[in-house]
Parts: C-alpha cells; structure tokens; sequence
C-alpha cells in the first residue's frame, strides 16, 4: 500500500510543500539576530570553505568591534581565511582572522597549519598565511610576508 | 483494521512527516544561506559614492547587572538597545545593528533608504530592502510605546544620523587609518638585498619552515620572529606560547599575547589574540601594532 503510486505522490507533494514553506519563511527578521542557525546549518551542508565565504565578513566586522571595544583594534588591514592542514588538499579545518598590510592581506586566501609534536608533550601549530588554498605539495608553499593571524576561529562540526 | 494494518499506516505517517519536517528545515537552510537576512545586498555595484563618513560602532553600558548597547554613527547615537532578543544581549544586538549599518554605509546606503516598516509579523527597520534592526516588544515596552512606533523613531534616528554621518568627513584623529598601511611602499623591485625578513635572531626563536618560500615584499624594517607566553585577557593565566611576527622594533617591545575569547552568533568559538606589551594584560589592552601570530603551542597535561 505504501509504495503505490498515490502514496509516492503524496510524500512528494508534501515534501515539496513542506520545502517551499521552509524556504518561503526563511529566517524570520529577528533571526537576523540569531543567525547561528543558519550558521550551523550551512556549516553542517557546505562546510567550512563555504561558511568563511559567506560569513566571513561578517565574523571579521565582528571580532574588530570586540577589539575596538578593547581599545585594540587593528590598524591594517584584515580579512577571515580558511585554515588548511598541509597534506589534506585543501579542506579546510577552521578559519583565521589575518591581519597586516593592506597589500599583502590581499595576496591571502587561506592560512597552512603545520602541526609539530615534538616529544608528545608540547604541541605547536604554525600558521601560516599562503596565497593558495589547495595545498598539494608543501614543498611549493608560497607564505605571504607581513602578514599574521590575529584571531582563529573555531567551527564546530 | 487489523493492528499490523494500522502499524503499517503509522509507521508511514511518521516517515512522511519527518521527511516533511526534513524538507522543512532544508529550505529554511538554505534560503539563510543563499540569502542572508544580515548580509549586505545593497545593490548597485560600481556606481555609488565612496562613503566618506564615520564608521558606526557599538559602546557597551551595564545597567543593573544587563547589557546595554548603544550605536554610535559620528556625533549621533541613534540607537539605544536594552533588551536581549535572540540570545543576544543589547550590546550584542547592538554589534550586529553597526555591523549592518557600516556593511550598508560602505555600499552606499543613504538616509532616504531607511524605513520602518512590517515584515513577517515584524516591525523592522530596514536599510535599502536589508534589516538593519527588528524591534521586540520587551524593546517598545520599556519605553511605553507600540513596536511601530518605536521603529519609526529608530528609523528616523538612523536617518538623521546617517544623514550626517555622510557629511561628514572620516575622522583622521585616533587609530592609525587602515589606509596608511596600504600607503607603505612595496618596493617590490628594488630588491638590495635586505637580509631576510624571516630571519630568527638568537635566542628563544624557533627554526622551521625550510620549505617556505616568503614572496617578495620588502617592508620599511626587517621582520623577526619571537616566541612569547599566551595569557588570558580577564585572568591573566598563562595558556601556552605563541609565535609573534613583525617589524624588529615592534616584535621588541611585545612581551606577551592577550588572548580574549567570544563567541560568534553563540555558536562559533573565536579566540583573538592582541600582542601586547606588559606581561600581563591590563584592563586597556595595549596593542602592539603591525605584530602578528605566526604559531601557537601549548603543553600537553598527561
């Protein structure tokens, strides 16, 4: 019975429908304010990479006005980037806020992290700003001088 | 109907509705994704004028135990936030407002843009067809009036003051302006053979990144590297080491780096870190400009 023609019509239409008014309701206005579920969830379906895309500006606007508010905000430029881990082409395992001259900034579109464990006691990550995001081949990384991370950015997944 | 008969029925209404429900929150999903109530449309690429103003920013008052923002556009202060709405608190709200407000003002929003008007239920006070700020009725109640009419007075605030926020010249005064770092001078041919921008003094510094080919870019003063103690901004706990990175005499005087935490949207976890020049972190930060991280380390407690 449930795999009759009409039932499959039925789960389609509903669907359909249920979509539709899903997307037609969107986030309401307020949830301007609270876009952490739509943050959650383009997280949860597009990932990172996408997430600093779209939110990126955003999250950058945010964290200078909590320097700001700190009295120390960053007199250069700034931009959020992904961070990548060498060796696993390119995805991205969280984001940066990057700060420095404006020129260089530019050049930046992810920051490598290179995990170092010596001894298994101390564990150092270095951070560094590149001008490539798939980074294949950590021998022909290009790192941008002058520019540093200012904020990491943690996305849970 | 015998019972497997009304099981069978069961078991399909509650699979239809979870797919339905799944449908549901997909499209919600993605109408946030590909059209950010937040985020900035002001349309119109390429031909509005080059704001000239202020930028917009939020000051943060703690009445009774409560959080309060205010935004602050040039000599105006067109809003005041009081109440939390969404799991924000006031100033909260009132970060995101500025936010919107410089996103919109850097694309060109002008005062006649501004409207309060009704959306999905909601009184909203828009900016060139984006929310720039929804009014809640905790919001209206304090000051004994209706939802609109607290958003036609918040819209007519903001038009005032963005109004006179494009008059208005940008400030030159305070922090040094983003653009005076895009006037240094590349020099990106005159390579003479300046010694490395990379190279690590003696000492505490660490030696890596062979592989790393820096590209060319000559600063005003060579860059170094330094290995300094984390604390953490509040407590002044140590958290674990950073590298810092620069120009010589300003990795000199960083002592430490400041690490203060907040959270993005309640969701995203940002730690930020702010070289500084006391060993400790007072409660003015005092930043060390032009240095950044380049590593971060901590011990491993077994």
């Amino acid at each position: 019975m449930i795999h009759n023609r009409r039932w499959r019509w039925l789960t389609l239409v509903v669907i359909l429908t249920a979509f539709l008014v899903g997307f037609g309701s969107g986030p309401s206005s307020v949830e301007a304010l609270s876009l952490g579920g739509a943050l959650k969830g383009a997280l949860k379906i597009f990932g990172i990479a996408f997430v600093v895309k779209q939110f990126g500006g955003d999250i950058n606007s945010f964290i200078n006005d909590v320097l700001a508010q700190h009295s120390a905000k960053v007199a250069g430029q700034t931009k959020v980037v992904p961070i990548v881990r060498i060796g696993e082409g390119g995805i991205a395992v969280g984001a940066a806020q990057i700060m420095g001259p404006a020129v260089q900034v530019k050049k930046v579109s992810a920051v490598a992290e290179v995990e170092w464990k010596p001894g298994n006691v101390l564990r150092a990550r270095g951070l560094l700003p590149v001008t490539n995001v798939k980074i294949t081949d950590p021998t022909k990384i290009k790192g941008v001088g002058g520019v540093g991370v200012s904020a990491n950015i943690k996305m849970p997944l | 109907m015998d019972r497997r008969m009304a099981v069978s029925w069961l078991t399909a209404a509650a699979a239809l509705l979870a797919l339905a429900a799944a449908a549901f929150w997909g499209g919600a999903a993605l109408r946030a994704v590909v059209a950010p109530v937040g985020s900035v449309v002001f349309a119109a690429e390429g031909e509005q004028p080059t704001y000239p103003g202020p930028e917009a920013y939020a000051e943060k008052i703690v009445l009774d135990g409560q959080e309060q923002g205010i935004v602050v556009l040039g000599a105006n202060q067109p809003l005041q936030i009081e109440t939390s709405a969404g799991g924000f608190t006031g100033y909260e709200r009132a970060m995101v407002v500025v936010n919107r407000l410089n996103n919109g003002l850097e694309a060109g929003l002008q005062a006649e843009q501004i409207q309060a008007t009704a959306y999905n239920g909601e009184q909203v006070v828009t900016g060139a067809g984006t929310n720039l700020i929804t009014v809640n009725q905790a919001e209206a109640d304090i000051r004994d009036l209706s939802r609109s009419q607290l958003a036609d007075i918040w819209a007519a605030n903001l038009r005032v003051a963005v109004d006179a926020a494009w008059q208005t010249p940008a400030p030159d005064e305070g922090e040094p302006a983003e653009e005076e770092f895009v006037e240094q001078p590349p020099a990106e041919e005159t390579a003479e053979a300046e010694p490395s921008e990379e190279q690590p003094p003696a000492g505490e510094e660490e030696a890596e990144e062979p592989t790393v080919a820096v590209e060319e870019w000559q600063p005003e003063e060579p860059y170094k590297n330094k290995i300094v103690a984390i604390v953490s901004f509040g407590e002044g706990a140590r958290l674990g080491i950073a590298r810092v990175n620069g120009p010589e005499s300003a990795v000199d005087r960083v002592q430490a780096v400041a690490q203060l935490e907040t959270s993005y949207k309640d969701y995203v976890d940002i730690e930020i870190y702010v070289p500084i020049s006391t060993k400790v972190p007072g409660r003015i930060l005092d930043r060390v400009q032009g240095v950044g991280v380049t590593g971060v380390g901590d011990l491993r407690i077994r």
